[in-house]
């Protein structure tokens, strides 16, 4: 059972991840990003790891892809906008260059021996344990987290503002420029 | 063992008759308020405008939603020249999908004794309940944007960009104003936060989160209307700038299922904030540890009664106030209720430390 | 078949095809999404390790590098569309290969 979903979520997450990839339209890319975000959160949770499955589902698909939903949207953007591909020989050679990569890894991974599954101790993985493991032993990377986010926050209003110095023209009914940053 | 030869891991219980039964029950619940929601708003939006409202079929005009239901099945299924005709079937099952399962989260009333074992009256248990629903949440905003984007329509365009920007916005607000209930609760389990506001102060003023969190119950209720697109933030489709908004193009049962989307959203809602902040199915004066049938139904009964009157009010302001604009939405959103709410995480804790 | 060697194969073969859509795309949106694909690979690796190696704890640093990643990645991502959403105002282009006005 354990087997077969982790089977069907790795199959997912893989397909969605060459979609995203391989999409011409950045909008099905979008949603087969979303599909892989999904995927990738199943096999969080079938890796005894609920709360991080959750947070993958909100942070990910639930911000981070929106976001991008929103600026896909934002600049309507045309199939002329986007330029051409590279052409296929150099495609061809990225292509090898990750399979070599992949390649490598995986020749690394499989030298080693690995334990095998095991069952969890009760409470393996769950918010409070996440949360205590945090502000116990992390406390200083949180921290440097939260300046990161701050800077970041401060950073996207100042790119995607229109005029820094100038006023910002009274925004009519139908007017979504201020909302870029967020 | 007795469960063939596989390792009995932690949560890893048989299945049982009656946790099906919640299931199912749960799903019926749903798919049979929405049409119930449909009704009592055209009711009571026709009580506010003093017209009569629907009440020719069946009772009171109990069965016009069935009736209008058959009419949006008959009617043809447009799917207009130069929509990309994938994204735009896909979208009404996105916006339906999260809607319908965020209900799965509450718990509706007290644990039930029954064959010798509890059952709770909860599909998906554990303590990750919570986000769950923020993720559910966040998820719903793809139907509108694929909808209003696959449409290729300038209209449904603009209503789905403003949709993603304001489930985006309001969904942080209402993030920061749970953070503060769980504080209160010192835990993220639904069951634990119901089972912290039971019991009473002075003998009848009912320890609720509305009351020991006042602030954040007000973040999330505005948060709530924003996040399931009703008046007065419906900016994705007004139909005074919009047409329709998101679902200008879409017709037939594609659609109703928009439609039923908004409202199975306004219910999880309603439900979410009376288990947060209304006590969930508790209720004063009520007999502790008592895990009899009639008790648990009496207490889904209050459940239903809390969450039937917010729906009252959630209706009632849709057809009371007029409409945002979209840049005092912003403003609301990132500039009053994000900064109270983070004002409110810091005063639950100095509080907490006193 | 859920072994951690199946996890890591997984977890690789994610971050490889991040890498090739971060080379191989000239849309600049779809080479954020690759960047999204790419952590989202080390997140995999990440948990896997937490699962199978999880020493005394009950929640392992693996789980909360996984929570510090998603923050990084939202954040890389507010700014990364901030800018384009700068650049595209400005030369109504998404193409990678234009963005050279800082080279000479």
């Amino acid at each position: 059972m354990r087997d077969a979903f982790f089977v069907m979520f790795s199959f997912l997450a893989i397909l969605g991840g060459f979609l995203t990839v391989s999409r011409r339209s950045p909008m099905y890319s979008a949603l087969s990003l979303m599909i892989f975000f999904g995927a990738v959160s199943g096999v969080m949770m079938i890796l005894s790891a609920p709360f991080l499955a959750l947070m993958q589902l909100m942070v990910y698909a639930g911000a981070i892809l929106v976001l991008f939903l929103f600026v896909i949207m934002l600049l309507a953007l045309r199939e002329e906008d986007s330029g051409g591909e590279r052409p296929w020989p150099l495609q061809l050679l990225a292509g090898i260059g990750c399979a070599v990569l992949f390649g490598l890894i995986a020749a690394a991974v499989l030298r080693r021996e690995f334990v095998a599954w095991q069952p969890d101790k009760p409470g393996f993985g769950s918010p409070e344990e996440v949360g205590r493991t945090m502000f116990a032993d992390f406390v200083l990377p949180f921290e440097v987290v939260s300046v990161l986010i701050l800077a970041a926050t401060m950073g996207a209003v100042v790119l995607a503002k229109k005029h820094l110095d100038k006023p910002e023209p009274p925004a009519q009914g139908g007017s979504t420029g201020t909302g870029g940053g967020h | 063992m007795g469960r063939g030869n596989r390792p009995v891991v932690k949560g890893d219980k048989a299945i049982r008759f009656w946790d099906i039964a919640v299931v199912i029950g749960v799903f019926a619940v749903v798919m049979q308020i929405v049409p119930l929601l449909v009704w009592a708003e055209r009711r009571i939006s026709a009580l506010i405008q003093d017209r009569v409202g629907p009440n020719r079929v069946g009772p009171f005009g109990l069965f016009q939603p069935l009736a209008d239901a058959i009419k949006l099945l008959f009617k043809e299924d447009v799917i207009p020249d130069g929509a990309d005709r994938f994204l735009f079937v896909l979208a009404p099952a996105l916006a339906f999908f999260p809607a319908a399962m965020t209900a799965t989260v509450i718990p509706f009333g007290a644990p039930m004794l029954i064959g010798g074992e509890m059952l709770q009256l909860q599909v998906c248990r554990g303590n990750v309940g919570m986000m769950l629903f923020m993720a559910l949440t966040g998820l719903s905003v793809y139907g509108i944007a694929f909808g209003g984007w696959a449409s290729n329509n300038k209209y449904a365009m603009l209503g789905s960009l403003r949709a993603s920007a304001q489930v985006l916005s309001y969904e942080i607000a209402m993030g920061i104003a749970l953070v503060s209930v769980f504080m209160t609760s010192q835990s993220v389990d639904l069951n634990t936060i119901v089972a912290d506001q039971t019991g009473t102060w002075m003998g009848f003023v009912p320890k609720w989160n509305v009351l020991k969190q006042p602030l954040a119950f007000v973040i999330f209720f505005i948060a709530a209307f924003a996040e399931t697109n009703r008046l007065p933030f419906d900016l994705a489709e007004c139909e005074a700038e919009l047409v329709g908004g998101y679902h200008t193009e879409y017709s037939s049962m594609k659609f109703s299922l928009f439609f039923l989307a908004e409202y199975a959203a306004m219910f999880s809602s309603c439900c979410m904030i009376t288990t947060l902040f209304l006590g969930g199915w508790s209720f004063p004066g009520m007999p502790a540890g008592e895990t009899g049938k009639l008790f648990s139904l009496l207490t889904v009964a209050v459940f239903f009664t809390k969450v039937a009157v917010l729906l009252f009010f959630f209706i009632v302001v849709r057809w009371t106030l007029p409409r945002f604009r979209f840049d005092q939405l912003m403003h609301l959103g990132w500039k009053t209720l994000i900064p109270l709410g983070l004002a409110n995480i810091a005063a639950t804790g100095v509080a907490a430390q006193l | 078949m859920l072994t951690l060697h199946n996890c890591l194969l997984l977890s690789a073969l994610l971050f490889a095809t991040g890498v090739f859509g971060v080379i191989a795309r000239r849309n600049v949106l779809i080479v954020l999404m690759s960047i999204e694909l790419m952590l989202n690979g080390v997140n995999v690796a990440f948990v896997s390790f937490a699962k199978f190696y999880p020493g005394s704890s009950l929640a392992p640093a693996g789980h909360v590098f996984v929570l510090l990643t998603m923050a990084v990645a939202a954040a890389e991502a507010a700014v990364g569309l901030a800018i384009v959403i700068a650049w595209f105002r400005n030369r109504k282009t998404t193409d990678t290969d234009d963005m050279r006005s800082l080279r000479w």
